[in-house]
């Protein structure tokens, strides 16, 4: 499991998915990145982008530059055709960064409203051993 | 050790010291003239070196080898001085080494000459990694490049981009099928107005035809491969394009600034350039608008200080028309001086310039008066004209009908 861990800077209660602790771009970017499993260029993730809606390279190369600065991706310079270049890949699986704002999102929340998510949460589970019973 | 001995018994032979010491005086009184008389700007400068580099087209021209006329005369029957003795000519199978250095040169000048008016764009394309975007794909950038195409009245140019960290943007090809490429590591680095006075430098190499320009400039850099003044003179026009390029892309956006601004800012950046060297000599051969600057000796692209110092000068293209006009005037009547005084010592070049120029790989020698095969010839090889004597037109008689 890796050390790295990300505090989304806020949460979307509407949003679906990763677009609820990152913005819609963002996520989009992000899943396509997990979907391709290895280190990839701005190019291949704008190529494939491109192939399903309306974007801009600059879009996808400043989207990428902004979720290496939030420690989502990581990146190195790598010798490409005619000169350098930076390959992306995820720090953490997708799993661990859910659980990585999960946990970001449950703390401040119990830091700031303690009781009511303590109760919130015994709630929650006497609800679920209630429907286990029945 | 053929070879080397022939090139050095060419090299130290007195008629090409000649030669090159005409050219070096001509070049030199010249542009001491243009500097005395103000036709000094980029766009004179530029023709002048490109005149440097066309030099051993022009001294062979004006000294044509005397021999090659009267062989042309001797071949079309036509002698204007009947108490000539005749002259016949042989074929030497022999290697002229010379003449094979030539040859090269001039295969590899008109090669790269085709290449990069046909395939110069699919090339720079493969080993630079640049992939086109079109006006939908990137909106802002190519907002940019129109409207700086608009005012400065060229067709907006096709877009590409690269991937590559190092600031840079550069042209290839020429007129409705240019393209302007950009790297991400400029978009990165410059905001809008900067971008828009790269992108006026960039359009000002297309509308100033430097594509066109630079192509001969470095084919005929290639046909004289083996003279070190012909890597300079190259090099130089490049350099003046550049500044040319800066002047008329910073006056006509009034970007001046903005244009130094962005020289800084793209020069300030060190990323490690560690291109293959192979794919670095092809590009150059093709690429000849790169905005960034080096401060190599050699280079194409003049040092940062000197650039800035040339940006917001007065260019007036009818003007210097005009200038680039006097500056060959003045190129031509120099060399015709240095000629006349030194006239004796070129019948001398004539020799070496017909042995250089004209043999390409076979030896043209005056056949002697008293008949009979040259000495080391090779006998048996058809002549190329019957003597002299044989022919009709000579002898004043009519031609028989058949």
């Amino acid at each position: 499991m890796s050390n790295d861990s990300y505090s989304p800077s806020g949460y979307k209660p509407d949003a679906k998915d990763l677009e609820a602790i990152l913005g819609p771009l963002e996520a989009d970017v992000l899943s396509e990145v997990y979907e391709m499993g290895k280190p990839v260029r701005v190019r291949e993730v704008f190529e494939k982008m491109k192939s399903e809606r309306k974007i801009a390279y600059t879009t996808v190369m400043s989207t990428m530059n902004t979720l290496y600065e939030k420690g989502i991706l990581d990146r190195k310079v790598t010798e490409g055709r005619g000169g350098l270049l930076y390959v992306y890949w995820p720090k953490m699986s997708r799993p661990e960064i859910e659980r990585s704002a999960v946990k970001h999102i449950m703390d401040s929340l119990v830091k700031n409203f303690g009781e009511a998510v303590t109760s919130y949460l015994v709630e929650m589970k006497t609800m679920e051993s209630n429907e286990k019973k029945a | 050790m053929d070879v080397v001995d022939e090139l050095l018994r060419i090299i130290m032979m007195p008629p090409l010291l000649q030669v090159v010491v005409t050219s070096a005086v001509v070049l030199g009184v010249t542009y001491i003239l243009m500097k005395v008389l103000h036709l000094n700007n980029p766009r004179v400068r530029s023709f002048y070196f490109c005149l440097a580099l066309m030099m051993p087209i022009v001294m062979y021209v004006l000294f044509t080898p005397s021999v090659w006329i009267t062989r042309l005369m001797v071949e079309r029957g036509f002698a204007p001085f009947p108490d000539v003795p005749s002259i016949d000519f042989v074929r030497v199978v022999e290697v002229n080494y010379v003449g094979v250095v030539c040859i090269i040169g001039l295969i590899f000048g008109t090669v790269t000459f085709l290449i990069s008016n046909v395939f110069s764009i699919s090339i720079v394309k493969r080993l630079q990694g640049v992939f086109e975007v079109k006006a939908d794909e990137e909106p802002s950038l190519y907002g940019i490049v129109e409207k700086v195409a608009k005012k400065m009245g060229v067709t907006t140019p096709r877009i590409g981009l690269t991937e590559h960290l190092q600031p840079n943007a550069f042209t290839i090809g020429r007129g409705r099928n240019a393209m302007v490429v950009f790297t991400m590591g400029i978009l990165n680095t410059l905001d809008v107005k900067e971008l828009e006075a790269v992108a006026a430098h960039e359009l000002a190499h297309i509308k100033n035809r430097d594509f066109s320009i630079m192509a001969v400039v470095t084919a005929l850099k290639l046909v004289f491969f083996y003279n070190p003044v012909s890597y300079l003179a190259a090099s130089m026009v490049s350099r003046e394009r550049e500044y040319l390029a800066d002047e008329v892309g910073a006056k006509v956006m009034s970007r001046t600034r903005q244009l130094k601004s962005a020289l800084i800012k793209i020069s300030s950046v060190k990323t490690d350039q560690r291109s293959n060297f192979i794919t670095a000599w092809t590009t150059s051969l093709f690429v000849y608008s790169q905005i960034t600057s080096l401060k190599a000796a050699f280079t194409a692209h003049p040092n940062l200080d000197t650039r800035l110092r040339h940006i917001g000068g007065n260019t007036n293209s009818r003007g210097d028309t005009a200038k680039t006009v006097v500056v060959a005037l003045l190129l031509g009547s120099t060399l015709f001086l240095a000629g006349g005084y030194i006239s004796q010592p070129m019948r001398l070049v004539d020799q070496i310039l017909f042995r250089v120029d004209e043999s390409f790989g076979l030896r043209l020698m005056r056949f002697p008066d008293r008949g009979g095969h040259l000495e080391g010839a090779v006998t048996g090889v058809p002549r190329v004209v019957p003597p002299i004597e044989d022919m009709m037109a000579y002898k004043g008689k009519s031609i028989p009908s058949p």
